[in-house]
C-alpha cells in the first residue's frame, strides 16, 4: 500500500523472485550439507587402504563445491534481497526491521564459513591432515549455523507463533511453530543433496580397483536419513501449518477446491515425487554402483530441483492471502488496517498515493487501481495471469466478485469504493478487448442493486 | 525545485512511505556506525578487486617489467577479492535497509528493471573471474576479454547502484519517473551528481590495489619469492596461485613452454619487489590524483540548496580534515613504503588509506542526510531496542572474526612454508 509495486509483464515480480530463490535454495542446502560431506569424507579416507586417491576424488568434489557455491549460491543469495525488496517491500522492511541483528549473525556465519572454505581448499596441499579435517568440519558446523538463522525468518513468514506487530517479540517469533520441524527437514534435505553432488563428481571417474564402486555406496547413503525420516518430519511439518493452509491444501488434492489452488497441491506433490524418485534412484546405485553414468546423476540433480520448486512454490502459496501470515497481505495491506471500520471503503488510490493523479472513472483509474492493488501478485496475460482467470467475467460480475474476494480463501481484501471497483472491472474488460466504461459498470451496479432491493433481497451489492 | 516543494507545502503530497512501523532496533548512531565500518570494508575489498582487473589490464598491454609476476600477482587475488566485496557489502545494505528503508525500497522498485540486473551482473563477472583463474595456465584463451567483460559487468552494477542511491534522495522525482515506466525500466539520469559520483567512488581503486602491490613488494624484497609454488620471474610459469586448482584433473601439471622474454632473465626476487613497490606507488598516485579531481567535479554538481545544509552539519568539518589529512598522511607513509623492505609501512599506508576511504563514507552519508532533511529525518523514526540481539550480534562478530584471524594466520603460514607437504 505505501509502496509502488514492480510491475513485471508476463512473469510478475513474484516469479522474478522465485526463479532466483529456486536456484539459491538447492546449491544453499548444498553448501551446508557438503560441508558435512567433506568432513566425513575425509575421515574416511583415512581408514581406506587408496585414501590418497580417495581425497583426490575429494578434491574434484571441493572444486566443484567451491565454485558453485560461491559463484551460484553466495550470488543468488544476494539476489533474493534484491528480489523480495522489489516483490514486497512492505514485507521485507517488517522482516529487515524485526530480524536485522538475526540476519547480522548470519553474516558473521557466512564470513567465516566462506574463509574456512577458502583456507580447506587452498591449503589442500600444505595443511596437516588433522588442520584438514578441523577446517571441513568447523566449515560445517558455522555453515549449520547460518541454517538455523535463516531458519527462523523463514518459517516465521508462515508461522509466526506468538509474535504480534504490537509485541514484536522475537524470540516468540524466531523459534515459532514451524522452526523445529522445518529445521530437521532442511537438515536432512541437505544431506541428500550433498550426496548427489558426490554422485556427481563420482560419476566421471574410471573404474579402478573398486574405487568408484565404494564412492558411489558412500555418496548414495547420504541419501537414506531424509528416505527414512522425511515422511514423519512432513506429517510434523503439515501439523504446524495455520488452519487456512492446510484447508486449501487438502481442498487442492481431493479436487473440493474447484481447481483454485490445485496448483498449491501440485507443487507439494511434485516435491513428494521427486524425493522418492531420489531416494529410489540413490539406492538403485547403491545396489548397483557401476551403473552410475554422468547422465543419470545429473538427472537426479535435476530432479532435485524440481523438488525445490515445488517445495518452495508450495510452501509460498501455502502463506496465501499474506506474506507474513496473519500480519500483512501478499499485495502490502495490512491486516490491522484493514480491520479498520471505514478502512477499507475509502478511495484507493488516496490511501495509496502512487499513481499520477488519474481522473476518476477513466481508464486510467482502472489501470492504476489494478496495477497498485493487484500486480503484485498477477500479471496481465503471464504468470497468475488475470486475463485467463476472468474469461467468464461479465463487467457486472467482475463488479460484484471484487467486493468479496477474500472470501475465496487465496485474494486479500479488496480495499475502495464502488468506483474504483467499476474502474477495475472496466480495465479488466479492456484486457479482453471490451470497452466497457466504469460510469456504465457503476450506473449498471446501481441498477442491479434496486432490482434486488425491489425483490426483497437483503444484501446490498453498492456499499 | 526543492526550494519550490518547501514553499507550497507539496511535500505532503509526496509519495513518501512512513517509516516501518517497527522502528529502528537500536538509536541511530549506532546503526550509521556500523553501517560506516561496514561499508568502508566493504569499498576496501571493492577498490581491491577492482584495481587489480584494471592493473592485470594494464599488465598485459603495456607489458612492464615483470609482467608475469605482475599478473600472477594481481590475478591470484581476484576470485577471492570479489567474494569478500560481495560478502562485506551485505551488511551496509541491511543497515541502509534499516535506516532508510522506506526511501531505499521506493527507489529500487522504480528502477526495479535495472536493479535487479545487479544479480546476473554479480554472477557474470564472478564466473569470468573464476574461468579466468581456471583456464589460465591450460587454455590458449584470451584472458583479457573475461576480465574486460568482467570488468565492464562490475562498472555496470557501480552505475546502477548510484542510481539507485541518488534516486533515493529525491521523493520528488519519484511519482513522475515511476509514472512513466511502472515497469520498473527506468533510470535516475536527471540527477546532476550520478556521473561524478560514480567516478568519486571508483576512483580510489587504483590506490587500494597499489597498496597491495606495495605490501607484495616489501614481501617479494625480504623473502625473493610468495612461497615455494612461486616460481619468481625466471622459472617456469606454470604453478598457478598456488592453489590446488591450477593441477589440471588430479594429474601432473599439463606443461606450458614460456617465451624466453616472459622468463629467463628476469628480475631477482627484490627485484620483482622494488618493481611491485614502483607500480603500488605510481598506481596509489594516480589513483589519488583522480579521487581529488573526481571529487571536485561531484562538489560542483550538487544543488546549492543541498551544498548549504550540508556546510551546517557540524561534523562535515572535523570528517573533512580528517580525510585530507589522512590521506595525506597515506600518501607520506606510501612513498616512504617503496624504499623499505619492512612490512610496517605499506601496512599503515593501508591503515590510514583505510581510515581516509572511512571519512569518504561518513561525507557520503552527511551529503544524503543534507539532502533529505526537508523531507526525512531519523529522528522522528522511534527506536524500539532490541539490545540482546545486538550484543549477541557483537559476541558472534568478535568471535568469528578471532576464528578467522587465527586460522588464517595458521594456514597462510602453512602456505609459505618451504618444507614439503603435510598430507
Amino acid at each position: 500500500m505505501n509502496y509502488p509495486v514492480w510491475d513485471v509483464p508476463f512473469l510478475g515480480a513474484g516469479m522474478v523472485v522465485a526463479i532466483i530463490a529456486i536456484i539459491h535454495v538447492l546449491i544453499s542446502h548444498f553448501a551446508i550439507g557438503g560441508g558435512a560431506l567433506l568432513f566425513v569424507a575425509e575421515l574416511w579416507s583415512d581408514r581406506q587402504p587408496d585414501g590418497e586417491r580417495i581425497r583426490e576424488w575429494l578434491h574434484k568434489y571441493a572444486t566443484f563445491f567451491l565454485v558453485y557455491t560461491t559463484v551460484f549460491g553466495a550470488m543468488t543469495g544476494v539476489g533474493i534481497w534484491f528480489s523480495i525488496q522489489l516483490a514486497s517491500p512492505e514485507g521485507t522492511s517488517l522482516l529487515i526491521h524485526q530480524f536485522v541483528f538475526a540476519w547480522a549473525i548470519e553474516w558473521v556465519l557466512f564470513l567465516v564459513e566462506l574463509t574456512l572454505l577458502y583456507l580447506y581448499y587452498y591449503g589442500w596441499r600444505k595443511n596437516s591432515r588433522r588442520l584438514q579435517v578441523a577446517l571441513a568440519g568447523l566449515y560445517f558446523v558455522i555453515a549449520w549455523g547460518s541454517l538455523f538463522v535463516i531458519n527462523g525468518i523463514l518459517t516465521f513468514m508462515l508461522t509466526p507463533g506468538g509474535w504480534t506487530i504490537e509485541n514484536r517479540d522475537m524470540a516468540a517469533g524466531f523459534f515459532n511453530p514451524g522452526y523445529l520441524p522445518s529445521l530437521l527437514i532442511r537438515t536432512l534435505v541437505m544431506f541428500l543433496v550433498a550426496g548427489l553432488g558426490g554422485l556427481l563428481v563420482a560419476a566421471r571417474l574410471e573404474e579402478e580397483g573398486g574405487l568408484k564402486e565404494r564412492i558411489v555406496v558412500f555418496c548414495s547413503r547420504w541419501v537414506l536419513p531424509a528416505a527414512l525420516l522425511l515422511p514423519g518430519l512432513s506429517y510434523w511439518y503439515w501439523k504446524t501449518l495455520p488452519s487456512n493452509t492446510a484447508r486449501l491444501m487438502a481442498a487442492g488434492a481431493t479436487g473440493l477446491g474447484g481447481g483454485r489452488l490445485e496448483v498449491m497441491t501440485l507443487f507439494a506433490v511434485a516435491a513428494g515425487v521427486a524425493g522418492t524418485l531420489l531416494v529410489l534412484g540413490s539406492l538403485l546405485y547403491q545396489v548397483r554402483p557401476r551403473a552410475l553414468g554422468v547422465a543419470g546423476a545429473m538427472a537426479l540433480f535435476v530432479v532435485a530441483q524440481i523438488g525445490f520448486l515445488g517445495g518452495e512454490f508450495a510452501r509460498e502459496l501455502a502463506r496465501k492471502p499474506y506474506v507474513i501470515y496473519d500480519t500483512l497481505y501478499s499485495n502490502s495491506l495490512w491486516k490491522h488496517k484493514a480491520a479498520e471500520a471505514g478502512y477499507r471503503q475509502q478511495p484507493y488510490l488516496s490511501l495509496t498515493r502512487w499513481d499520477p493523479d488519474v481522473v476518476p472513472l477513466t481508464p486510467q483509474h482502472g489501470e492504476w487501481a489494478f496495477r497498485l492493488q493487484c500486480a503484485s501478485c498477477h500479471t496481465r496475460s503471464g504468470y497468475r495471469g488475470i486475463i485467463p482467470r476472468t474469461e467468464s467475467w461479465t463487467p457486472l460480475s467482475g463488479f460484484k466478485w471484487l467486493e468479496t474476494m477474500d472470501q475465496q480463501g487465496v485474494p486479500p481484501p479488496f480495499v475502495g469504493t464502488a468506483e474504483d471497483r467499476a474502474a477495475i472491472s472496466s480495465y479488466i474488460q479492456s484486457l479482453h478487448g471490451k470497452n466497457v466504461g466504469a460510469a456504465e459498470i457503476l450506473a449498471e451496479a446501481q441498477a442491479d442493486g434496486r432490482r434486488r432491493s425491489d425483490g426483497g433481497e437483503t444484501r446490498e451489492v453498492m456499499p | 525545485m526543492n526550494h519550490l516543494l518547501l514553499a507550497t507545502g507539496l511535500w505532503d503530497a509526496l509519495p513518501l512511505p512512513p517509516a516501518d512501523p517497527l522502528g529502528y532496533p537500536i538509536p541511530v548512531e549506532l546503526l550509521r556506525a556500523l553501517a560506516y565500518l561496514t561499508l568502508t570494508l566493504h569499498f576496501l575489498a571493492l577498490h581491491f578487486t577492482l584495481g587489480g582487473m584494471i592493473l592485470w589490464l594494464w599488465v598485459r598491454v603495456r607489458r612492464p617489467t615483470c609482467a608475469e609476476s605482475l599478473s600472477r600477482y594481481l590475478g591470484g587475488g581476484l576470485t577471492l577479492g570479489f567474494s569478500y566485496l560481495v560478502t562485506l557489502g551485505i551488511p551496509p545494505l541491511l543497515f541502509v535497509q534499516v535506516i532508510y528503508g522506506q526511501l531505499f525500497y521506493s527507489s529500487s522498485v522504480i528502477i526495479g528493471a535495472h536493479w535487479i540486473l545487479v544479480v546476473p551482473l554479480l554472477i557474470v563477472a564472478y564466473g569470468l573471474l573464476y574461468l579466468h583463474k581456471l583456464t589460465r595456465v591450460r587454455s590458449p584463451r584470451p584472458q583479457w576479454i573475461w576480465l574486460l567483460v568482467a570488468l565492464l559487468a562490475m562498472l555496470s552494477i557501480g552505475f546502477f547502484y548510484v542510481n539507485n542511491f541518488t534516486l533515493m534522495q529525491e521523493p520528488d522525482q519519484w511519482m513522475l519517473t515511476y509514472a512513466m515506466r511502472p515497469d520498473g525500466q527506468s533510470l535516475n539520469m536527471r540527477n546532476p551528481t550520478v556521473v561524478p559520483r560514480l567516478f568519486t567512488f571508483l576512483s580510489p581503486a587504483l590506490a587500494v590495489a597499489g597498496l597491495g602491490l606495495l605490501l607484495a613488494g616489501a614481501f617479494l624484497r625480504g623473502r625473493g619469492r610468495f612461497g615455494p609454488d612461486d616460481p619468481g620471474e625466471g622459472g617456469p610459469d606454470n604453478q598457478g596461485e598456488g592453489g590446488p586448482d591450477d593441477q589440471g584433473e588430479g594429474g601432473p601439471e599439463p606443461q606450458r613452454r614460456v617465451r624466453a622474454s616472459e622468463g629467463d632473465g628476469g628480475p631477482s626476487g627484490p627485484g620483482r619487489g622494488r618493481t611491485f613497490q614502483a607500480l603500488g606507488l605510481k598506481a596509489f598516485l594516480v589513483s589519488l590524483a583522480a579521487t581529488v579531481l573526481s571529487g571536485a567535479w561531484f562538489v560542483t554538481r550538487i544543488p546549492e540548496e543541498v551544498l548549504g545544509r550540508l556546510r551546517e552539519a557540524p561534523l562535515l568539518v572535523p570528517v573533512g580534515a580528517a580525510g585530507v589529512a589522512l590521506f595525506l598522511v597515506a600518501t607520506v607513509l606510501v612513498f616512504a613504503a617503496t624504499r623499505t623492505r619492512s612490512f610496517l609501512l605499506p601496512v599503515l599506508a593501508t591503515l590510514t588509506t583505510a581510515g581516509g576511504l572511512a571519512t569518504i563514507v561518513i561525507l557520503r552519508d552527511l551529503l544524503r542526510i543534507a539532502w533529505l532533511e526537508p523531507v526525512f529525518s531519523t529522528g522522528r523514526v522511534p527506536v524500539h531496542p532490541q539490545w540482546t540481539m545486538f550484543f549477541l550480534f557483537l559476541a558472534s562478530l568478535v568471535v568469528g572474526l578471532a576464528l578467522v584471524v587465527v586460522l588464517t594466520t595458521v594456514v597462510v603460514r602453512n602456505l609459505l612454508t618451504e618444507a614439503p607437504s603435510a598430507r
